[in-house]
């Protein structure tokens, strides 16, 4: 229940707000903020509950409701359906060996009890679909599964749920829109329809992480496209249109080919299922060029909104075009979308082709690229957003670093790192727009001695940007440390027992190391023309320091980057059983499969 | 928690509490407290008390030091679930004889400049703010010669570098600062990455050998290393990683402690306030890269580690060249210098590539001594120019001069630690640079080859420039005429709080070698310090109580097994080669102290005679072939010309090109991609349609018109014509049932 | 009589037929169309006796019965024919009958 409430909480929000007067912006504007914190508090609550060893795990609710399907199936059929799904032999007994079963086989005398029967039919396809996804591996670290029949025609159905991997996004997020609304206070115009649309973003956003059904995801997925069109495309810079469609079009375009991604998983091996667990449990029996084709096809869709080179494009304009709080959102959770995709679906659906040499090679290079043009291309910008927008071009490439890499610090430190990379960009983008607002540019070479004039905010400034950097103590270090560790360890690694038969070699992430000094470079080269020196224009000796909503919107971030820095088990001690059963389950999933 | 862990903990932890105050209250308030100097003060003080303790009690008197150092481990981070390999980081604190040296160097050179700095700062306008970066300082310094895991130690190295950062960049209103601090930053960088690779090495070979372990503390290191002897160590067969893995991080020393080529940060970083220059760039941080392959020695020394027999180790004579050829070129360059800041910076530079030598030519201890007699010399030399500087307010020496009644007691001070520098024997810098050279002689002898006499010429001409050039900046500051009358004038001595840390210092200057001599001569009758810290010794001592499993623990109590370097130890069996080395060294030793007490007069003399008499501050000018050496020396060789106009520029310029890359390629690709699909191809099929398909619809229909065009002729309504027609038409039929019947 | 066989007396009324289409296909006056038109229809008739004679059961006249339904009728359109015929020379003044191409697309 608590998920559903923190999702769509905010669509009723929505429509609350949609008939505010809006002319009354206050009104409009606490609503919002009111709206988010009413989403938060069920997030916190989750968040809290998950660590809480009695809680209900996801095989129990599974099959729970399994017993349920069984129950309201016609009487003749539920023995039989009991008996073919039933654990350990569910797997075998999948609706594609069904329907062409031999007439010798003994399952044949219970398959003649349902077959024939639409209902009976219905109901035993539900009850194989949770039955194998509650025995998924990747199940064991769910909680709070919440199950739902949608549209039971094509097997959709309403299944959320989170583990360690969502939770901690599906926090941030919650956390970043109620910082992004109250730094919007400054939007004049439009107030009413960007709130509404933000808080529909906000649904998209948590279903997106949240969602366990394919189709649900793929829904959710593409809820967050129209508000950012729409955000991007009228709040936005001179260029807005341009970056609006360009957004909105390279983004759909993946999302279509993950879109036949997704059909053909559902008509693959007659499993008929969008179930997402039930994928994964039955995807030891994907041969391996299918999964090579759903591979490439799902990294597609997931790479361009990571960003990974040659995608990338998107991102610059996007970031400088959007106003502040849009960028903020989407550098902190859209892209981690992406990341998310990755470790959520692509390589739990095609381990096999995940851990080939093929692939383990193409994504560590592209994260080494990724790294390394990231770096050089801020270095060269003038825009101080554009220059943040590359710095996270640069950053999620040491996200597929670490997954290239598969060790345990390798996995951890991709994904430790989504989450530090949000809280930093978010917060350098706050900053950004904090000085934007008095100056009405973000021209670098014009900017100087700001660190003068505004010393409080310049500590916020050094807090953000040194995190970005990778400064031991701040949240930044950890992730950068965890993916070096991990990838320079995935030659040297124990690898027996699993597929990953040619580990990342070495020398790619060699070549990912001058990256680190790039960044020093290009980020201490910003704060210095920027805060340093000074005031080029007498103007700048007139900027107040910031006001109180500016820093309800950095505190949080600023004391998470330093908290994640220093007591990094808060995260990682959460996020350790998941991705290590994930892991687990990738490296060896393409065993005897 | 050990009684000594617990010490070392507060003494770590005071200054950061002092730091965490004033952050809190700057966060609320918004300002910093105006009382953060006192509390950064206070701190620190008590720091150096507890340090001193542990000094006097547990190193100086007491036999060999510490000699059961038990570590205590508390995990910070572990990644992954036991028993899948997890990534265990372990915050590992143990107090050896080397830590407690480290905190009283750090205590009594940063308390000096605490209490000097009350004076020197008073006028500026973000003093608190000083204070404030000093206590991160003094903490992250502490914290990092505190604590024995090495990735923990790396944390804290950069913290250490953070702070240098800010200080450097502390008068961030002038450009120069700016500039100064964002190069020490990325010259850093470039050194702790490549350090950092050397750290993800050693965890990858280590946590193979010993899973769910935190292997990356010294004792796992240690331990490895002893292993190299076991059939199975987790280096056996990985020996050219091994080789990889010491340079990767010695080349975090070169980059922190400035060694040739990354030294180029550390003459820049004198734009920072004095105090600063005196603290972190003469006496802690820069010492930290010393300190680190100190501890580290092992892990360099590699294969010959466990028998003394450090001399074949590649990595450990490419460390001894890069040391040597720090020292001498450091050294040169200081004799161009018209800055005084500058010349003393060039001097550590050069001070800090003997301390390099002497680990790579085998000997920690030597090492680890000049460490600590420099510190407090360097440190009275910098506090002493800060006092100059602030007297006559400006950093050329052409405006100062014929200070030294002016100024007594800056001069006292600044004479007893140039004395100190130059080798003078019964000053403290005298033994610490006979302990080097001695062993760099030795280890000439010992391999025998031409080059490897190349440690020991190069630090040998270095000490004759030593003596040389720090003399030089001694007349030209105080003694002949004054250059600038006004400020000569102006200048009156400084005050309480400056001179008295001054004289501390100096005092130090003199003791810090002799004190101890007589006393604590421990058991082994070799000089105190050598005693304290002789690798092999440490590491014994640490691995007895550290190593991971209990037969190991006993392997190592056990005195027999480890081979002593340098010491009358009857009850230690040595192997030839160190008995070799033993012999070597005491053969060297009497011409050596005869040699540098002739280089120390001889220097003294010589500059004596080029500034004084002939008043000549423009040395080497003066004779022809050697202006062009002086225009390279007042270059810097070039180095820092290569570094700033050659390699960032074209960072840049590559920068740009990505930049323009991305912008008009990648871009273009996209943007044409999407006017391919969006205008062409649309404008394409929109024509095909047009032509095409809707030509077909009009063609059919004016075929049909063609047809009934074609017919319309026959019907002119005439009978007789339609008569005819049938007429025909049955002909036609008839003749077609006759032929088909 | 001698029997001179069937094939005569179709050659004859082929000769008769041919003639008269000639006619209503080649004569451009009206009355002249009629006459071939009789003629036509005789040459019609005249195979029907003959093969009525030479083919039909002995006791069967049906081709005779046949030739005098075609007199009747032959007479009975003539004179419609003659009638129109008449109407046309009232509206048109001619008899000449390609002028009546009125029916014309």
């Amino acid at each position: 229940m608590l998920l559903t409430l923190s999702i769509f909480i905010p669509m009723l929000g929505m429509v609350v707000v949609l008939l505010l007067p809006k002319d009354n912006h206050n009104l409009i504007r606490w609503t919002s903020v009111g709206i988010a914190v009413a989403t938060f508090i069920p997030i916190v609550v989750l968040t809290m509950g998950y660590t809480d060893p009695d809680g209900e795990s996801a095989a129990d609710t599974l099959l729970a409701e399994r017993e349920r399907v069984i129950a309201e199936a016609p009487e003749a059929a539920r023995a039989a359906i009991l008996a073919l799904t039933a654990e350990g032999v569910a797997e075998a007994n999948d609706p594609g060996t069904m329907s062409d079963l031999a007439a010798d086989d003994e399952r044949a005398a219970h398959w003649s009890l349902v077959k024939g029967d639409r209902e009976a039919e219905a109901a035993y396809h539900e009850a194989w679909e949770l039955a194998i996804a509650a025995q998924a591996a990747i199940s064991q670290n769910l909680k709070y599964v919440e199950y739902g029949n949608w549209i039971p025609t094509f097997n959709i159905n309403y299944i959320l749920g989170v583990d360690g991997l969502s939770l901690p996004l599906i926090f941030l997020s919650g956390l970043l829109f109620i910082l992004c609304f109250v730094y919007s206070f400054n939007i004049t115009k439009g107030v009413k329809a960007y709130y509404a649309l933000f808080l529909l973003l906000e649904t998209g956003l948590i279903g997106v992480f949240a969602a366990l059904d394919f189709f649900l995801f793929y829904v959710f997925w593409e809820i967050v496209l129209l508000p950012m069109y729409f955000l991007i495309g009228y709040w936005g810079g001179p260029n807005r249109i341009y970056a609006a469609i360009k957004f909105f079009i390279y983004t759909l375009v993946g999302s279509v080919v993950m879109l036949v991604a997704m059909l053909a998983l559902y008509w693959q091996g007659g499993y008929d299922t969008f179930n997402l667990l039930t994928l994964i449990g039955m995807s030891g029996n994907f041969d391996a060029t299918f999964q090579m084709w759903i591979f490439m096809a799902l990294f597609l869709g997931f790479a361009i909104k990571v960003p990974v080179f040659p995608f990338h494009t998107w991102l610059p304009d996007a970031h400088v075009q959007a106003p502040t709080a849009v960028s903020v959102i989407l550098a902190g959770v859209l892209l981690k979308m992406g990341g998310y995709g990755f470790f959520r679906f692509s390589y739990t659906l095609a381990p096999e082709a995940g851990t080939s040499e093929f692939m383990v090679m193409f994504i560590g290079l592209l994260g080494l690229i990724n790294i390394v043009y990231g770096a050089l291309c801020a270095m060269a910008q003038t825009d101080f957003k554009s220059l943040v927008a590359y710095s996270s071009v640069s950053h999620m490439g040491f996200v597929l670093l670490g997954l290239a890499a598969f060790t345990p610090e390798g996995i951890m430190g991709s994904v430790f790192q989504m989450f530090s990379h949000g809280v930093s960009s978010a917060m350098m983008f706050l900053l950004v727009g904090v000085l934007y607002d008095r100056a009405h540019h973000r021209d670098l070479n014009k900017f100087g001695g700001i660190g003068l004039q505004m010393p409080y905010y310049t500590g916020f400034a050094i807090i953000g940007f040194f995190t970005s950097l990778g400064l031991p103590g701040l949240a930044g270090f950890i992730g950068e440390m965890s993916v070096f560790m991990g990838s320079l360890n995935a030659e040297g690694f124990d690898w027996s027992g699993t597929s990953l038969y040619a580990p990342l070699p070495r020398w790619v992430v060699y070549a990912a190391l001058p990256g680190v000094v790039l960044t020093a470079g290009y980020i201490l080269w910003a704060v210095q023309r920027v805060y340093m020196g000074e005031a080029k224009k007498e103007e700048y000796k007139t900027y107040s320091d910031l006001s109180g909503r500016e820093v309800f919107s950095l505190v949080p971030l600023a004391a998470m980057c330093i908290v994640l820095g220093v007591w990094p088990r808060v995260l990682i001690d959460f996020m350790n059983p998941t991705l290590d059963v994930l892991r687990e389950f990738i490296t060896t999933a393409g065993i005897g499969g | 928690m050990p009684n000594l862990v617990m010490l070392a903990l507060l003494v770590v932890v005071l200054p950061l509490a002092a730091w965490t105050y004033g952050f809190l209250y700057a966060f609320f308030n918004r300002r910093l407290p105006s009382y953060q100097d006192k509390l950064a003060t206070a701190a620190i003080s008590g720091s150096l008390v507890i340090a001193l303790y542990m000094f006097f009690t547990e190193v100086l008197f007491v036999g060999s030091g510490i000699t059961n150092p038990e570590s205590w481990s508390f995990t910070w981070i572990q990644i992954g679930v036991t028993g899948h390999h997890p990534f265990i980081l372990n915050l590992d604190l143990a107090v050896d004889n080397i830590t407690v040296i480290m905190f009283v160097v750090v205590t009594i050179v940063a308390t000096c400049v605490h209490w000097y700095s009350q004076s020197y700062m008073e006028d500026e306008d973000r003093y608190s703010r000083f204070f404030f970066y000093l206590g991160l300082f003094t903490f992250s310094m502490l914290a990092c010669v505190a604590t024995t895991n090495l990735l923990m130690l790396f944390i804290f190295w950069e913290l250490v570098g953070v702070c240098s950062y800010f200080l450097i960049g502390f008068f961030f209103l002038k450009k120069s600062a700016g500039d100064a601090s964002k190069k020490a930053f990325v010259v850093n960088r470039i050194g702790d990455g490549c350090f950092m690779a050397g750290i993800c090495l050693i965890y990858s070979v280590l946590s193979r050998y010993w899973p769910d372990e935190g292997v990356l503390s010294f004792a796992r290191i240690w331990e490895s290393i002893a292993l190299l002897g076991a059939a199975d160590g987790p280096w056996v067969g990985n020996e050219s990683l091994l080789t990889a893995v010491g340079l990767l991080v010695f080349m975090g020393c070169v980059s922190k402690s400035a060694q040739f080529p990354l030294h180029i940060w550390l003459p820049d970083a004198m734009e920072g306030p004095t105090p600063v220059s005196a603290l972190i760039h003469a006496a802690t941080m820069v010492v930290a890269g010393v300190y680190m392959i100190v501890r580290m020695f092992p892990l360099m020394a590699g294969e010959g580690y466990l028998s003394g027999n450090y001399f074949d180790s590649p990595v450990l004579f490419i460390i001894a060249c890069f040391g040597a050829i720090t020292a001498i070129f450091a050294g040169t360059i200081a004799l161009a210098q018209s800055d005084l800041k500058k010349g003393l910076a060039y001097s550590t530079c050069s001070q800090l590539g003997y301390m390099v030598l002497a680990v790579g030519v085998g000997s920690i201890g030597a090492a680890m001594f000049h460490l600590f007699t420099h510190a407090f010399f360097k440190a009275c030399l910098f506090l002493g120019s800060g006092s100059v500087i602030h007297a006559v307010h400006s950093q050329e020496m052409s405006d100062m001069g014929g200070l030294k009644d002016k100024m007594p007691h800056t001069r006292w001070t600044f004479l007893i630690s140039c004395l100190a520098i130059a080798g003078t024997p019964l000053f403290s810098g005298f033994m610490s640079k006979e302990a080097i050279l001695g062993q760099a002689a030795a280890y000439g002898l010992q391999v025998g080859a031409f080059w490897a006499w190349f440690p020991f010429v190069l630090g040998g001409i270095t000490a004759f420039l030593t003596a040389f050039y720090m003399f030089r900046l001694y007349w030209l500051t105080f003694h002949g005429e004054p250059g600038d009358q006004q400020k000569f004038d102006h200048a009156h001595e400084s005050p309480s709080k400056m001179i008295v840390p001054l004289w501390a210092l100096a005092a130090l200057a003199i003791v810090s070698a002799g004190i101890a001599m007589p006393f604590g001569a421990g058991h082994t009758g070799g000089h105190w310090f050598q005693d304290r810290v002789n690798d092999q010794v440490i590491v014994k001592d640490y691995l007895a109580v550290n190593a991971s499993t209990a037969e190991s623990r006993s392997v190592f109590g056990d005195q027999q097994q480890v081979h002593l370097v340098h010491h009358h130890d009857a009850a230690a069996i040595a192997s030839p080669v160190v008995e070799e080395f033993h012999h070597n060294f005491h053969s060297v030793h009497y011409p050596l102290l005869g040699g540098s007490i002739v280089a120390v007069i001889f220097g003294i003399a010589g500059s004596f005679f080029f500034f004084v008499r002939n008043r000549n501050k423009d040395f080497l000018a003066d004779i022809p072939p050697a202006v062009e050496y002086r225009r390279v020396l007042q270059n810097l060789y070039y180095v820092d010309w290569f570094a700033c106009e050659r390699v960032v520029p074209t960072t840049k310029d590559v920068a740009d090109a990505a930049g323009r890359f991305d912008n008009r390629v990648v871009d273009g690709i996209v943007n044409g991609t999407a006017r391919f699909f969006g205008r062409d191809l649309g404008w394409a099929v929109g024509r095909i349609d047009n032509i095409v398909v809707d030509g077909a619809v009009n063609g059919a229909g004016w075929l049909m018109m063609a047809g009934g065009s074609l017919f319309r002729g026959m019907v002119n309504g005439r009978i007789q014509d339609y008569v005819k027609f049938t007429a025909v038409c049955m002909g036609v039929l008839l003749l077609w049932v006759l032929a088909a019947g | 009589m001698p029997d001179i066989g069937l094939n005569a007396y179709m050659l004859v009324a082929a000769a008769i037929f041919s003639a008269g289409l000639g006619v209503v296909v080649a004569r451009r006056n009206a009355i002249a169309v009629l006459c071939g038109l009789e003629l036509i229809l005789n040459g019609a008739s005249l195979n029907f006796v003959a093969l009525n004679r030479y083919t039909g059961p002995v006791a069967r006249i049906d081709g005779q019965m046949f030739a005098v339904f075609i007199i009747i009728l032959a007479a009975a359109e003539a004179a419609i024919a003659l009638a129109i015929l008449l109407n046309l020379y009232q509206m048109t003044n001619t008899v000449q009958i390609d002028e009546a191409d009125s029916l014309k697309n």
